[in-house]
């Protein structure tokens, strides 16, 4: 996140903005979690959709009954409807916002950053910008009964965050084109989304190597960063007996297997790791990543691997036979062995305890240690050495008979 | 929404394992007024697996009992015939599915979402409503068992289903309904009565989703509605959802809970379904 909130809301509260100070009072504490709420998910959003449910959800919890449009500029500098809730009145609020740019109000939200509109039939409405230091990124149109300030500077607050939402899903684009449809989904069809493996629909490797990065980044000295990597044994063998179809169809069964397990009870209470703080990858062709930010217990991180294993350990149904998976895991943390706070770093301690993990058996999970370094140098050299020896000629035949004295 | 012809699916219910026999001996007895107790434990005793089950659950903290049982003809004394016959139902349907791959979803997910609603729609019977406690355990247990089909019959449509709605795009009950044609309400309900389970079972998971529709168990399916939502929000397991559906008011005030009971409410259920869980897919 690089830059700062829009100014117009460093402002304090004015005193005579006509409030009872009971109801800021009790307005204030919902807000600020429902707004903290949204800023800790931010950085895991992974799509546009995920995004505008994260904000709905949050306006949702502050004012249950509320309508809400979001705009976004085009192009060519129109603005178009990409998200509306509830999507049945989606003519309704496109009626709405005719009728808004009819009166001046859409122009006076964009130069001014946000418009209070007439009230209409017991709804009352308001116009925020979305916008960051350097750019409107569109409107949100927001509608309840009642809704008076200083809400304005609580859903403001709530579209500059769409805004990061935006630029941090976007990167330097300067607009998002939406695809023209005669009306709108549900939720947009069209999407933009930070990389996301085709297949499983799993976070990219380039994503999840970003989070991984402002993860250790983000760390303080009594948290750590855990990265694990799973590496499905012997998958090769899955694809050249069953086709390659069998094999996409299970790397996507378990990927969403192993992703519902993750969001799970257990992991909060036995790792102490929130949803947002999970990033869950196709980080390779038959090799997934998890990252754990904000690890509370790291020693117990082992049990996260065994946990996986169960959930696993069922096989999968292809035609009436069950094949079974075995998961390699190797596991490394910025607390544990080897301290490190670099994201490469942690990954290539991660696959040294892979293939540790691979070479005492297969289906187990190792933790990184140094050690594991110091054995595995060798191995390569040897490899090269021999590698070597064979250009060079190097290898000279030499006959011992043996025989088995034994008959 | 559009969709598929929706009705094969339907017709391959029969293929999935059936109740086993024990099943029907026990409920047999249990309805036969001439049977007594002895006759009952015995049945169950016929079958150790079952036996050691029963007794484990028996003993968990789902029943609170204050002397641990060690024998069956002991635990249906204390637990009385209808519960015992709610724990056999159960567990022998644990025992035929906990082994399924189901794809997308593990069985240990599936069921733990199922044990958690279950268990705290006793809590929330006991609680705040007059009915049954151990029929809302046994309402909430079976609630999403519609599922189970979809997910081995249709798998590349659930799977579809899944993704879609991990992307927001819907509550996965309407997503399926739109890949599939038809949702795991229907399918729930229909699996139900060819098992031949009471009718208030097949009511619940037909309409756990749209508590305010006229039914005969209104209170039963509110309690349903109200911990399936309680529970995936807490994701305890899942049975796919990752985005808890809206709470329905009516549904809520039937309960007849607050919201000051749902503290200590949900630490037991937690404590409770890891408990029951364990007993049921270990071992």
């Amino acid at each position: 996140m690089k830059r700062l909130i829009s100014p117009r809301y460093w402002a304090p509260v004015s005193r005579d903005s006509g409030q009872a100070a009971g109801a800021k009072a009790s307005l204030y504490p919902l807000a600020f979690d429902a707004l903290r709420q949204v800023i800790r998910r931010l950085s895991a959003c992974r799509s546009l959709a995920e995004l505008l449910g994260i904000v709905e959800h949050a306006a949702g919890l502050m004012l249950p009954s509320i309508r809400m449009a979001v705009l976004l500029r085009q192009p060519d500098a129109t603005l178009e409807m990409v998200y509306c809730l509830p999507a049945a009145e989606e003519t309704e609020l496109r009626l709405q916002f005719e009728q808004l740019i009819d009166q001046g109000q859409v122009a006076q939200a964009l130069t001014q950053g946000l418009a209070w509109v007439q009230p209409q039939a017991e709804r009352h409405w308001l116009l925020t910008q979305i916008a960051t230091q350097g750019r409107i990124h569109g409107l949100i149109l927001w509608g309840s009964p009642g809704l008076a300030p200083p809400w304005h500077q609580i859903l403001g607050a709530l579209a500059d965050l769409t805004g990061f939402g935006l630029e941090w899903l976007t990167g330097d684009a300067q607009a998002v084109l939406v695809p023209p449809a005669t009306h709108l989904p549900p939720t947009p069809a069209f999407d933009l989304a930070v990389p996301t493996d085709q297949l499983t629909g799993l976070a990219h490797r380039v994503h999840f190597m970003r989070f991984l990065q402002q993860a250790i980044l983000d760390n303080s000295p009594e948290r750590a960063v855990a990265l694990l990597l799973l590496d499905i044994d012997g998958f090769q063998r899955v694809n050249q007996e069953l086709g390659y179809e069998t094999g996409d169809r299970l790397l996507c069964e378990l990927a969403l297997r192993l992703d519902g397990a993750l969001r799970s009870q257990w992991v909060r209470a036995h790792i102490g790791a929130m949803d947002h703080e999970i990033c869950f990858a196709r980080t390779g062709a038959d090799e997934f990543g998890i990252a754990v930010g904000c690890l509370h217990l790291s020693k117990r991180i082992g049990e996260l691997a065994a946990y996986l294993h169960g959930h696993i350990a069922e096989g999968f149904w292809h035609q009436d036979t069950r094949i079974h998976l075995s998961v390699s895991i190797g596991i490394a943390t910025t607390n544990g062995a080897g301290e490190t706070t670099n994201a490469q770093a942690l990954l290539r301690q991660a696959d040294t305890a892979l293939k540790r993990a691979k070479q005492s058996g297969r289906n187990q999970y190792a933790l990184y240690e140094p050690s594991h370094e110091e054995t595995a140098t060798p191995h390569l050299r040897t490899e090269s050495l021999l590698q070597e020896a064979l250009r060079q000629d190097l290898f000279s035949l030499f006959l011992q008979p043996q025989f088995d004295l034994a008959i | 929404m559009g969709g598929r012809e929706p009705k094969p699916l339907l017709g391959r219910l029969g293929e999935l394992p059936s109740l086993p026999a024990v099943y029907d001996r026990v409920r047999a007895a249990i309805e036969d007024p001439n049977s007594d107790f002895e006759t009952v434990a015995r049945l169950i005793e016929t079958d150790p697996a079952l036996n050691a089950r029963v007794l484990r659950l028996a003993n968990s903290a789902l029943y609170g009992l204050s002397t641990k049982v060690e024998r069956i003809l002991h635990a249906l004394t204390l637990i009385g015939l209808r519960a015992t016959h709610h724990l056999v139902l159960a567990t022998v349907l644990l025992s035929q599915f906990r082994n399924l791959p189901l794809g997308v979803v593990s069985m240990r997910s599936f069921w733990e979402h199922s044990v958690a609603c279950g268990v705290l729609a006793r809590l929330i019977a006991r609680r705040g409503t007059s009915i049954d406690p151990d029929q809302a355990y046994l309402c909430g247990l079976l609630h999403d068992i519609g599922r189970l089909p979809l997910y081995l019959f249709e798998p590349l449509d659930m799977r579809a289903a899944l993704q879609a709605h991990r992307e927001r795009q819907g509550h996965l009950h309407d997503l399926e309904r739109h890949y599939l044609g038809m949702d795991h309400t229907e399918v729930g309900q229909a699996l139900l009565s060819q098992w031949q389970l009471p009718q208030v079972l097949c009511e619940t998971a037909a309409a756990h989703h749209t508590p305010a529709r006229p039914s005969a168990y209104p209170v039963e399916i509110a309690v349903v509605h109200v911990a399936d939502l309680i529970v995936n929000s807490l994701r305890l397991g899942t049975s796919g959802t990752r985005w808890v559906p809206r709470l329905e008011d009516s549904a809520w005030v039937l309960t007849g809970l607050g919201i000051e009971h749902l503290p200590s409410l949900i630490e037991t259920a937690v404590a409770t379904t890891h408990e029951v869980t364990a007993a049921f897919l270990e071992g």
